[in-house]
């Protein structure tokens, strides 16, 4: 499910959308780091920088509401942290931590909501990340949600099927997982005969992001002001 | 066990990133070299299989259920470089999809299931890979392996003055240990599983059964093991020492060694000055840590002399 | 007689594990010619498939065009030679539609713009949309995904097309657009299948494969009816 959703919303047309997906890294960078940085951020800080994210959401002609909604998912998780430095004494950096985690959280949801993978991989090899980590990554990327499926399907058939927890449902969960890795193994043949047979290399192509131009480093500069200026608030 | 940000203490985050970097690019390098390129599918699918496998639940009863990490199993399938590359895709994908784990604690997510877990899996599973003991390697492997990320991550988070009262650590050792068993549990059954699917289908070029290490070799994983297990308890022996249950804390005194908090990192700016830990908090579950620490390391030993010891029959 | 394009003679392949899974085959195919491969499950014909392209080498010779396909001709061969396999889905394996086609042309050496070209017309001539090129394979349909799976080959502008079980869980429509589409092709082709009905607007040649032998070689019609190959007679 949140695949469909993902690649629908990433492959959008928008300002946002259609900058370089470089500079969206590097501010995204920039913004989580300077987060991170600001120990007790004070509540305008926190407002200002909400803002500009929903700012950048309805730029970037996402859903604002499902966006939200899914930001959310992070905070039980995060949650439970903040709760035990609460509960060690300091109730303040409990605050803090979950606001500024949640921040995080969203500002890298809306980033690669709006930047098709295939931009970020390529944005990656741009920046030296290894090469074989980032085509791995993709290759991952490609069938995690097909072989995700599968397992659905099992777990599904299991529960119709009047599963309960116990010796027995480890059993058949360590069975789903053994047949799942069979499955994926043959899987894994036949992508690799289908990469041969239309002449593979033993490189995945990437594609080619045009070179920065003076609209990227104004939109870099911008943001980065900005970033700055949230800082000083 | 994915650390957030905004969780860890900026020399935390920083240094472990500074250490994750170059560390990655190493792994990545030597998985190239190991594993011919056109295993590039084999890698990304046997990923996305282990990334999948993880959303399977093992209902343990009570509410909780346990998931499979994976890290010994793709090191079985993959061989420890690939493994641990592949673990690092997966995190990749978890904190840049999902927002499962921060990006700036990528570092030490990446350090403490990519590569130290993995690490801490497959030792004990190619040490123990002979003949009846396989099964034995491999649940110490899985075992291992999710106890070493826990402990590194609680670790972690208490270099960043994250203190956890008592009762608390106690659950969370209690809950990896859990998962740890399941993942040996699993892990185990896997690998017999792949085995079956061997012996009746064509040909798998996948060797489950870490290969036989020529003596050499062998005593230079072990001398890894030791090492590994040295990293692992001095990382440890801060969070005991910030802990100090009376026991040790007068065994200690007996011997001379001053205690008292002091301050043990500084950074540049005052803002950002981690305060001393504090000897208020004890815990007899660090004393439990170290227990753990000390199976950790006797396995690794015992495997050792072990594997030593059939080394005469190749 | 006029020169052939494929000629295969006494193929034999020994699997790894010992099992016999081709013996002695050999036919003819000539140019613009369709050829139909039946056989029961497990009788050879992925097999044979896989030989042709010169994923798997067994002993015996394969010519095409006059020229043999050996291990260090293997780039000429695929480029000549386009399988198109019964999962979409494990052929699909780049980010978007447009990069998985382009993935062909790009090993074969032409640069980035041209591929695209390239993909783009071998993308309109199965019929996808302009709207679909941005798109994540695994959001297509069964069909649609077919087709992109025939335009990745296409684009590589193959001399002969082999095709196995192309109508798997294709619904009646997607059939239909299959049919037309491959008649409209002027590439030789041989299409392993057990439909009967979809093999006859193709073609009315077929060979026939049981255990890895060639058992007959002549008029679809009367094949099917000597091996009762119609399950609704």
């Amino acid at each position: 499910m949140r695949h469909t959703t993902f690649a629908q919303w990433s492959n959008q047309d928008s300002i946002v959308h259609a900058a370089d997906a470089r500079v969206k890294l590097a501010l995204l960078l920039y913004f989580v780091v300077s987060l991170a940085l600001v120990r007790f951020p004070t509540p305008l800080q926190l407002g200002a920088c909400l803002l500009v994210l929903i700012a950048t959401i309805i730029a970037a002609r996402l859903p604002l509401v499902s966006i939200i909604r899914i930001s959310l998912f992070s905070v039980p998780f995060v949650g439970v942290f903040a709760i035990i430095v609460y509960l060690s004494g300091d109730g303040r950096r409990a605050w803090a931590i979950l606001a500024k985690s949640y921040l995080s959280a969203l500002s890298v949801l809306v980033a690669t909501s709006s930047t098709p993978l295939p931009r970020l991989i390529a944005a990656g090899h741009y920046f030296r990340m290894p090469a074989l980590l980032l085509e791995v990554t993709q290759v991952i990327y490609r069938y995690f949600f097909v072989i995700g499926a599968q397992a659905h399907q099992m777990q599904t058939s299991f529960q119709s099927r009047g599963g309960k927890p116990g010796l027995r449902a480890l059993r058949a969960s360590s069975g789903m997982i053994a047949v799942l890795f069979g499955r994926s193994y043959e899987k894994a043949v036949i992508v690799h005969q289908a990469m041969l047979g239309r002449g593979f290399t033993g490189r995945l192509p990437s594609p080619a992001l045009r070179p920065l131009g003076a609209v990227d480093f104004t939109l870099l500069g911008a943001g980065l002001l900005l970033a700055f200026g949230l800082h000083s608030i | 066990m994915h650390i957030p940000d905004n969780f860890l203490s900026t020399p935390v985050w920083a240094t472990l990133d500074a250490i994750a970097i170059p560390t990655v690019a190493m792994v990545s390098r030597k998985a190239q070299q190991v594993t011919d390129t056109n295993r590039l599918p084999l890698l990304g699918v046997m990923g996305a299989f282990v990334f999948a496998a993880q959303m399977i639940n093992f209902p343990v009863g009570i509410g909780t259920s346990g998931h499979l990490v994976g890290g010994t199993l793709l090191a079985c399938i993959l061989g420890p470089w690939a493994g641990a590359l592949v673990i690092t895709s997966i995190l990749l994908i978890q904190a840049l999809v999902f927002q499962d784990g921060g990006i700036l604690a990528l570092g030490a997510n990446v350090i403490n299931m990519g590569l130290l877990g993995v690490l801490a899996g497959y030792l004990p599973a190619k040490l123990l890979s002979r003949g009846k003991w396989k099964a034995h390697g491999l649940f110490i492997g899985g075992f291992c392996s999710v106890m070493v990320s826990g402990l590194l991550a609680l670790t972690e988070l208490t270099l960043s003055n994250v203190r956890m009262p008592p009762a608390l650590l106690e659950a969370s050792l209690g809950l990896f240990a859990i998962n740890a068993a399941i993942e040996g549990a699993i892990t185990v059954s896997v690998v017999r599983a792949i085995e079956r699917l061997r012996s009746s289908g064509p040909s798998m070029a996948v060797e489950t059964s870490p290969s036989r290490l020529a003596p050499r070799h062998m005593w230079r994983n072990a001398l890894t093991a030791m090492g590994l297990a040295a990293v692992i308890l001095a990382s440890i022996g801060v969070l005991v020492a910030s802990a100090l249950p009376d026991g040790l804390e007068h065994v200690a005194k007996t011997l001379g060694m001053p205690f008292g908090a002091h301050p043990l990192l500084h950074a540049p700016l005052r803002d950002y000055q981690i305060q001393a830990l504090g000897t208020n908090w004890l815990s007899r579950a660090s004393a439990g840590l170290v227990g753990l620490v000390l199976i950790y390391v006797v396995c690794a030993l015992g495997g050792y002399l072990l594997g030593r010891g059939r080394r005469s029959y190749s | 007689m006029p020169a052939s394009l494929l000629e295969v003679r006494g193929l034999s392949y020994v699997q790894p594990n010992g099992v016999k899974a081709l013996a002695e085959v050999s036919f003819r195919l000539h140019n613009q010619e369709t050829l139909t491969l039946l056989g029961p499950n497990g009788s050879g014909k992925t097999t044979l498939l896989l030989h042709l392209n010169g994923t798997l080498q067994g002993t015996g010779s394969i010519y095409i065009e006059g020229l043999p396909v050996t291990g260090d001709r293997l780039r000429e061969v695929r480029r000549s030679v386009g399988i198109v396999f019964q999962d979409a889905d494990e052929q699909l394996f780049m980010p978007t539609v447009l990069e998985d086609v382009m993935f062909g042309p790009l090993n074969l050496g032409l640069s980035a713009a041209d591929a695209e070209i390239t993909a783009v017309q071998a993308l309109n001539e199965v019929g996808i949309t302009s709207d679909l090129l941005r798109r994540p394979p695994f959001h297509l349909s069964q069909g649609e995904k077919r087709r992109v799976a025939l335009a990745g080959v296409l684009a590589m502008k193959p001399k002969l097309l082999l095709l196995d079980e192309p109508t798997t869980s294709l619904d009646p429509p997607g059939q239909k657009l299959l049919i037309k589409l491959l008649k409209a092709l002027p590439q030789s082709k041989i299409i392993a299948t057990h439909d009967i009905h979809f093999a006859a607007q193709l073609s009315n040649r077929a060979i026939f494969l049981d255990r890895g032998q060639l058992l007959a070689d002549g008029d679809l019609t009367g094949i099917v009816e000597r091996y009762g190959w119609n399950p609704y007679s």
